[in-house]
Formats: structure tokens, C-alpha cells, sequence
């Protein structure tokens, strides 16, 4: 009887976490970003991907912006409010280092083929992985009290 | 989950495309290009082991997978190798891969980085090169010289087998079968060698389907690749081909 209180009790304390989670929304992952552009041919998929490229990269621009501003309308000690711009920042260089050698990683999966495979890969990927990191930096930051 | 549904979408989007290019006064453009590289390539390797001719309709498939008339790369790069960012052109013409094998004599330095990126032709050629190259299987073996004649040579204090076939120009393959009996070198004695080099040979082929030119040739970045080829090839074979002077 004690077991099934706790565990009820664990339970209910679990649900707020969840109904109060803010919306994820999914972004597509170098796959599905492939499949899309997969409309056309080889060398119409690979200007596709890099049209993708350049609209992630606007993107998280645009992310990395509205986390600075949420940041600066903090309603915390200035303290910790620097403290966290600090780190955005910091993180912002690592992930685009992580990005690119994760992805020219995957682009290498392309073994020895010919012709677009490589990039096809190579962009697939940084637009997948800055659509995934803007999505992070507006949750994140969506839900900070503002002063 | 939100990614399964455009999956078919595009890939029917594509095949409507391509069904609708048929009708196109530019599908047959390249057959005759196509068939001529084509037969050199064949010609040229019919006497390696195991290779079944390749199918030149194959190749036009590919060109209609890899660009098609509607994009501006058709008339410079139509089986786009060389393009930007492609380290297929540059291992194909260093020889490092085992090109030199299947690029026909004639073909033999009229490929160049610039040719094969400007004129469709030197692209087709040197596309259908890397597609075989990427399908023959290679080893190292040791291929006799043109000198059949057998010599001598006596085994010197810290000789090897190695060190001897460096020395004569032969290799430690040929001296073992020569010398069946001298397993363990002694000074003095008398070894029999023919002039040889270890070389890259082609011992056979990959069999030539759409999934290992998807696996292959594309490297699996278009995750439809070979279901494209499939299509486009039975449009090909179903449409009908220009008459080119042989």
C-alpha cells in the first residue's frame, strides 16, 4: 500500500513537469532535409541544401539574437544575467566547431563517391544541426521572466 | 513522424519531372557521346576477368539523375563529376586509384581538371571511368616483365628475399617460385629470379545494378538515388534512341 502511494505520488509530481513543458517543436534532421530536396536532381538537390544552409544560418542568427535580447530582459541579478550572456557566447563558437567537424565527419560517409555526395551531406547537415541549436537557444529562453 | 509524408511527395515529385522530360527534344542529347565513350570503355576492358559490358543506357539514366536539361550544368557537367567540393576527379586523374587501368589509351592525358569541368564530353568520359573504376575490384600482384629470360644471382652476408628482388628488379613472389627449396638464405647460394614489379591489377568486377551506383558512384547522399535510376532507366529503354554513326 505504501509502495503504491509513493509511487503515485511520484507520478503526480512528474505530470506539472510535463504539461508545463514549453512545445517542442520537431526540426528535421539532415535526412529529412534530404529527402526534401530529393525533388530534384543531383546537382538541383545540392542548390536545394544550400538554400537550406543559408535559411538555418538566418535562422539561428535570428535565435541567437532574441536568447542575447531575453538575456538582457532578464528579471535576475546583473550578475547572473552576464554570467549566462557569457556562456551563450561561449557556446555559440563551441557549437559552430562541433558543427563543422560534425559534419565534414558526415560528409566523409560519402566514401568515394562522385559528384555532389559530399556537399549533399556536408549541407544537409550544418542546416539540420543549426536549425536543431536555434530551436534550442527559443526554448530555452521562451519561458525567462522579464522584468 | 513529420518527415514521412513529403518522402513520397518529393520522390513523385521527381518522377513526374523526369517522365515529363521524355517528351523533351534535349532527352536524347548526349546518346551518341554517351554510346561512343561507352564502346571505348567496353573495347578496352572486355579482356579483364569477369566484365560484362556496361549498358549505355545506364550511363543515360545516370546524366538524367545527376543533372538533367533543365539545369545550366547540362551542357558543361552532366554527370557532374568535378564539381565543387568532389574529390572524385582529382583521385580519378592522379592514377593513385587504379584509373590508369580502365581509361582507354587513347583517353590517356586528354583528361584534365579544366576539360572535364567545361566540356560535357571529357565529364561523360571521365563519369563513366570513375563509375568503372569504383565497380573493379584490384589487387597488388606481381606481373612478370616482358624479358622472359632467367638469371642468376648468389646470396650475399644480410641478404633477403626482399632485398634481392630490389636489387634485381624482381620480387620476393617471383624468387619463392623459383626457388621453392631456399627457405632459409645462405650465403653463396645461387638463386634463379626473372625481372618482375608488383602492380595493380584487376582481378574483377562489381556487379553493375542501381543500387551500387547509388552506393558507389553517389555515395548515398540522395537517399532516392537508386530508385530514380531504376525509374529513369525504364524510361530510357521504353523511349526511342537516336541512330549514331558507330
Amino acid at each position: 500500500m505504501r509502495t503504491i502511494k509513493l509511487t503515485t505520488l511520484a507520478l503526480a509530481a512528474c505530470i506539472p513537469l510535463w504539461s508545463l513543458a514549453t512545445e517542442i517543436i520537431p526540426q528535421p534532421d539532415e535526412r529529412a532535409l534530404r529527402e526534401e530536396c530529393s525533388a530534384h536532381s543531383q546537382a538541383g538537390m545540392r542548390d536545394c541544401l544550400a538554400r537550406r544552409l543559408a535559411d538555418s544560418h538566418k535562422a539561428l542568427k535570428q535565435a541567437e539574437e532574441q536568447a542575447a535580447s531575453a538575456l538582457g530582459q532578464w528579471d535576475e541579478d546583473a550578475k547572473y544575467a552576464a554570467q549566462a550572456k557569457a556562456r551563450l557566447s561561449a557556446s555559440g563558437k563551441e557549437f559552430t566547431q562541433y558543427r563543422d567537424a560534425q559534419c565534414s565527419w558526415l560528409a566523409s560517409l560519402a566514401g568515394g563517391a562522385a559528384g555532389n555526395a559530399t556537399e549533399i551531406r556536408r549541407l544537409s547537415c550544418a542546416a539540420a544541426l543549426n536549425l536543431g541549436r536555434a530551436a534550442q537557444l527559443r526554448d530555452a529562453t521562451s519561458e525567462l521572466p522579464l522584468k | 513522424m513529420a518527415t514521412q509524408a513529403p518522402q513520397k511527395m518529393d520522390f513523385e515529385q521527381w518522377k513526374e519531372g523526369i517522365t515529363k522530360a521524355v517528351g523533351d527534344p534535349k532527352w536524347n542529347a548526349w546518346d551518341c557521346d554517351i554510346q561512343m565513350a561507352v564502346n571505348e570503355y567496353n573495347r578496352h576492358l572486355s579482356s579483364t576477368a569477369g566484365y560484362v559490358s556496361l549498358d549505355w543506357q545506364l550511363i543515360k539514366a545516370m546524366l538524367w539523375v545527376e543533372t538533367g536539361a533543365n539545369n545550366s550544368q547540362w551542357n558543361s557537367k552532366p554527370m557532374q563529376i568535378g564539381v565543387t567540393g568532389d574529390p572524385g576527379l582529382s583521385s580519378f586523374l592522379s592514377n593513385d586509384e587504379g584509373s590508369d587501368l580502365i581509361l582507354p589509351p587513347a583517353w590517356k592525358g586528354r583528361l584534365t581538371t579544366g576539360s572535364v569541368r567545361s566540356i560535357p564530353t571529357h565529364n561523360i568520359h571521365a563519369g563513366i571511368g570513375y563509375l568503372l573504376m569504383r565497380m573493379a575490384n584490384f589487387e597488388f600482384q606481381t606481373v612478370p616483365a616482358s624479358d622472359p629470360k632467367v638469371y642468376e644471382v648468389t646470396v650475399k652476408r644480410g641478404d633477403s628475399l626482399e632485398k634481392i628482388a630490389k636489387a634485381q628488379g624482381s620480387t620476393p613472389e617471383t624468387l619463392k617460385r623459383l626457388n621453392p627449396k631456399a627457405a632459409t638464405l645462405q650465403p653463396g647460394q645461387v638463386l634463379r629470379y626473372q625481372k618482375a614489379s608488383v602492380q595493380r591489377v584487376i582481378t574483377g568486377w562489381r556487379s553493375i545494378s542501381a543500387n551500387m551506383v547509388a552506393q558507389r558512384y553517389n555515395g548515398g547522399g540522395d537517399p532516392n538515388y537508386a530508385r530514380k535510376l531504376n525509374h529513369t532507366l525504364s524510361l530510357v529503354r521504353s523511349a526511342k534512341a537516336v541512330a549514331c554513326a558507330q
